[in-house]
């Protein structure tokens, strides 16, 4: 059997039902398919079980928002297959570079904001800068800048 | 003689995966052109491609030398000399938008029967931008981490609000003498609201001026309708004069002359050469051969206008050869699709394109800024919007720019732009020399991402670069140096505002 099949195309209510073994495809490519579709088509998904052992399918039923022929219900159809091996084969792709995408954007959104550290920061080599100096005595610790005289308490 | 089949040339079982550097491949005439991630490209013949994805080339062989020089064996790659390169070419990475598209007014005096930007009439100036929208737009644009800002002034016809034209010139180059970024001006006008004085004002702050114009004189008048004279030559005339100016002021003419864009419309399709011809006896030394776009009125007027994209490719393939041919005869003009993309192929030069870099421009590389505050991805983003479908729309000048650039929007046309995260792109010998347009994809397949086996954007760009490939892989001495010379940017420095310059 075909991984989808245009199984019945009603005129009167100018829908076509397509199915879909359910095993195939991972639900989130349906869901991606179907919504490429809506601005031509009402959307409603359903699954239907299948005899013991043979699994469950996906019913995707079209109502057309233009009137629809057998021609047009097929070439929608032919429209859905595409797109859900689209996103079928997206996800793959995806996830195997998803790592790589993930440091690109995050680069990219992190350049855009200035998240990331300034090269002329970076690159600074001014020999003025002396980290050990501590003008507002902020690294003497507490108990050796409130220490009380111990020969006065004496 | 057929193209030649991979599955025939090439057995999986014997390639050596750790000979090459992974690349990409596509049969051109009778070779394959090869690239590699780092943007190296070469053609080699089936044999070659066979021995180099068998991991069989002696080091001795010429072959070794020259592949290696192209970074396709990956025991010769510098990774430090290369990671360098990548950085410099990928530098957009590292900052944000650059690309400011003002819409100043919806009004224009046109009526262009393909008009991208959903237009108004003349008498509705309440669809100009206000002084306060264009300051407070002017301070967002300066918090862009770009060292360099563009303000493109965009409408409708923006010289319909001259005062607010005129006070973001002002106001961003007070700001900038504080700031001191790398900033231009740009206009893109009809031009028919032009006088001498505002002529002056615009060349006096450096204002680089664009137009468009749809070749002969009698199809730029049919679909660019203007009323009040003749379109063609009042657009025309204006362009001589700015090119005289240019010239009085000392500015070297074959790099200062109003850019003229034509757009494609279906009665264009059967005179190329009449469009070529017209734009060269004006002096234009590029053409963008610019097709409909899926936006406003275009849309609407597809049936009447539009055309197939083979259609397209065939008009551009003639006017491209034409191009060349007049080349060959000592005339200096480009086409700019392919002046772009060779810069890519064969200059090793990133010219930051927003259409065609990955990620895409959407927001991190442009924002669109609405008259009443809007914000948008991009200019083609606010012309969606035009069409009453807000997606694009990703605030307001309400919002921070921070908020604006981490906005969820924003991240998902950027990992929509990413080609990395396309089935067909992934695997394309072109990736590292294309890019996507969520927008473009949005309107033509429903989704930001589009699928780009039927997406027309990628049978374009496809096309043109397999007719690029192919020249270059028949190109004599004097052709490649042609291809050389449109690759070759010369920076435009007389449009940069001097900084601490009021």
């Amino acid at each position: 059997m075909a991984q989808h099949t245009l199984e019945r195309f009603d005129a009167d209510s100018n829908t076509a039902v397509l199915s879909l073994d359910a095993g195939i495809y991972p639900l989130d490519a349906v869901y991606g398919a179907a919504y490429a579709l809506i601005d031509r088509a009402y959307v409603l998904l359903d699954k239907e079980a299948r005899a013991e052992g043979k699994g469950s399918r996906f019913l995707i039923q079209l109502r057309g928002k233009i009137k629809l022929d057998q021609a047009a219900a097929q070439a929608l159809s032919g429209e859905f297959g595409n797109e859900l091996l689209s996103q079928a084969l997206r996800r793959k792709v995806v996830k195997q570079n998803g790592g790589l995408i993930e440091e690109i954007v995050t680069q990219a959104i992190a350049g855009a904001t200035g998240a990331s550290l300034p090269q002329d920061f970076l690159d600074d080599d001014d020999d003025d800068l002396d980290f050990l100096d501590d003008p507002l005595g902020i690294a003497v610790p507490w108990e050796e800048k409130f220490k009380k005289d111990g020969k006065k308490n004496a | 003689m057929t193209q030649p089949r991979l599955d025939e040339l090439i057995s999986l079982r014997k390639v050596d995966a750790t000979f090459a550097l992974p690349f990409n491949q596509r049969p051109i005439n009778d070779d394959f052109l090869i690239s590699n991630d780092l943007g190296d490209m070469t053609f080699v013949t089936p044999t070659e491609l066979q021995k180099l994805a068998y991991g069989q080339i002696e080091k001795t062989e010429p072959l070794y030398t020259r592949l290696a020089e192209k970074n396709f064996i990956a025991g010769e790659v510098d990774v430090a000399a290369q990671a360098t390169r990548w950085r410099t070419k990928n530098a957009f990475l590292f900052y944000g938008p650059t690309l400011h598209a003002f819409v100043l007014t919806g009004r224009c005096n046109f009526g262009c029967q393909y008009c991208h930007s959903s237009i108004v009439g003349m008498h509705r100036t309440d669809t100009d931008m206000s002084i306060e929208v264009a300051e407070r737009a002017v301070d967002m644009a300066f918090q862009t981490t770009s060292p360099g800002i563009t303000i493109e002034f965009q409408g409708g016809e923006p010289m319909a609000n001259w005062e607010v034209l005129q006070h973001v010139v002002e106001y961003a180059r007070q700001k900038n003498a504080l700031v001191g970024k790398a900033l231009t001006f740009s206009l893109v006008s009809n031009l028919t609201l032009m006088t001498e004085e505002k002529l002056d004002y615009l060349l006096e702050r450096k204002v680089q001026i664009c137009t468009s114009l749809d070749g002969p004189k009698d199809l730029h008048n049919k679909y660019r309708i203007y009323r009040d004279a003749d379109g063609f030559d009042l657009t025309t005339k204006w362009m001589k004069r700015i090119n005289e100016r240019y010239v009085e002021m000392g500015l070297d003419t074959n790099l200062y002359r109003v850019e003229a864009l034509p757009t494609v419309t279906r009665a264009l399709l059967e005179r190329p050469k009449d469009l070529v011809d017209t734009f060269v006896d004006l002096g234009c030394r590029a053409i963008f051969l610019r097709k409909l776009d899926p936006f406003g009125f275009a849309a609407r007027t597809a049936k009447t206008l539009g055309y197939s994209m083979e259609q397209y490719i065939d008009f551009y393939v003639e006017a491209v050869d034409y191009i060349i041919e007049l080349n060959k005869q000592g005339v200096q003009v480009m086409e700019r699709n392919a002046a772009i993309m060779l810069s890519k192929m064969i200059a090793d030069y990133e010219p930051n394109y927003l259409d065609l870099r990955s990620p895409g421009g959407a927001v991190i590389g442009q924002i669109g800024y609405h008259p009443d505050g809007r914000i948008y991805s991009s200019d083609e983003g606010r012309m969606v919007g035009a069409m009453g479908d807000e997606a694009f729309c990703i605030g307001t000048l309400d919002n921070t720019y921070h908020e604006i650039m981490t906005a969820a929007s924003t991240r998902a046309l950027v990992i929509a732009g990413t080609n990395l995260g396309q089935p067909d792109c992934v695997s394309c010998v072109y990736r590292p020399y294309c890019g996507q347009q969520p927008e473009y994809n949005y309107k033509t397949q429903g989704t930001i991402r589009g699928r780009m086996r039927d997406s027309t954007w990628c049978r374009k760009h496809k096309y043109i670069f397999d007719y690029l490939a192919k020249r270059l892989h028949s190109a004599d001495a004097d052709e490649m140096a042609m291809f050389e010379r449109w690759t070759t940017n010369r920076p435009q420095e007389h449009f940069l505002q001097e900084s601490g310059e009021i």
